[in-house]
């Protein structure tokens, strides 16, 4: 897979700046531009700048942006696409997403529980209510079913 | 195993948008019977409720966002809108 960029925004330090553009030999003379030169982290809004960026990342594979941004010192992480972040191994091990069983969708993925404690098992994984779902539950067995029949 | 609360507290949960229903979730999925209170007028964020429609089924229903943050309990609408009746009246 090649690079994309999905944000065209760079922020990077003088420092990291040089060694991107040492990097990529289009864009080499932007580190010499006195455009540039003066605040790296400037250029992020410059077209001239993205468009340069934008040849050099997509032309790439991302294997090798990683590793040579690991070597020069640039922060140039992979951003996994929403696939590989369902189908993760540590996502999977995690249960960092869940299968519930939605009355309007079916079975769907939803995210997992933001906080787990091992203490005590989890109950079962509902849908959220519909929209006063269970207001003949609640209103007729706690206040009445004349309330039930005035409002709903 | 029974989990935290075991239904043992109850929880009226009177937020919108996501940190307050989020909260409100935690509590469901520990065990708590949690009760998502909305307003028959102005439901759950406005548009939070109605966001990424997708399909021919209803818009409204299908926030992921709202849907996320607010499984596993139950839900009612009240009328916040009007003053309490008096109960002498």
């Amino acid at each position: 897979m090649q690079g994309r960029i999905r944000r065209p925004a760079l922020r990077v330090t003088d420092k990291q700046f040089e060694g991107l553009c040492d990097s990529d030999g289009t864009s080499r003379r932007l580190a010499s531009d006195p455009r540039f030169t003066a605040r790296s982290t400037g250029c992020s809004t410059t077209t001239r700048c993205l468009k340069s960026s934008q040849r050099f990342f997509i032309g790439r594979e991302r294997r090798w942006l990683y590793h040579e941004g690991q070597r020069r010192a640039i922060p140039l992480v992979p951003i996994p696409s929403v696939a590989e972040v369902l189908e993760g191994e540590q996502t999977l091990a995690r249960n960092d997403f869940e299968t519930i069983d939605d009355p309007v969708l079916g079975k769907i993925s939803v995210p997992g529980t933001a906080a787990a404690a091992d203490v005590a098992s989890r109950g079962s994984v509902a849908a959220a209510p519909r929209l006063g779902e269970h207001n003949r539950e609640i209103f007729g067995g706690r206040l009445g079913s004349a309330i039930v029949r005035s409002r709903h | 195993m029974n989990s935290i609360f075991d239904g043992k507290i109850r929880v009226l949960d009177i937020s919108m948008g996501w940190a307050g229903p989020l909260v409100g979730q935690m509590f469901a999925e520990m065990g708590a019977d949690v009760i998502k209170i909305e307003d028959s007028h102005h439901f759950d964020g406005g548009a939070g409720r109605c966001d990424g429609a997708a399909g021919d089924a209803a818009v409204v229903e299908r926030a992921s966002v709202f849907n996320t943050a607010n499984r596993g309990k139950r839900g009612v609408t009240l009328d916040l809108a009007s003053a309490p009746r008096n109960r002498n009246s």
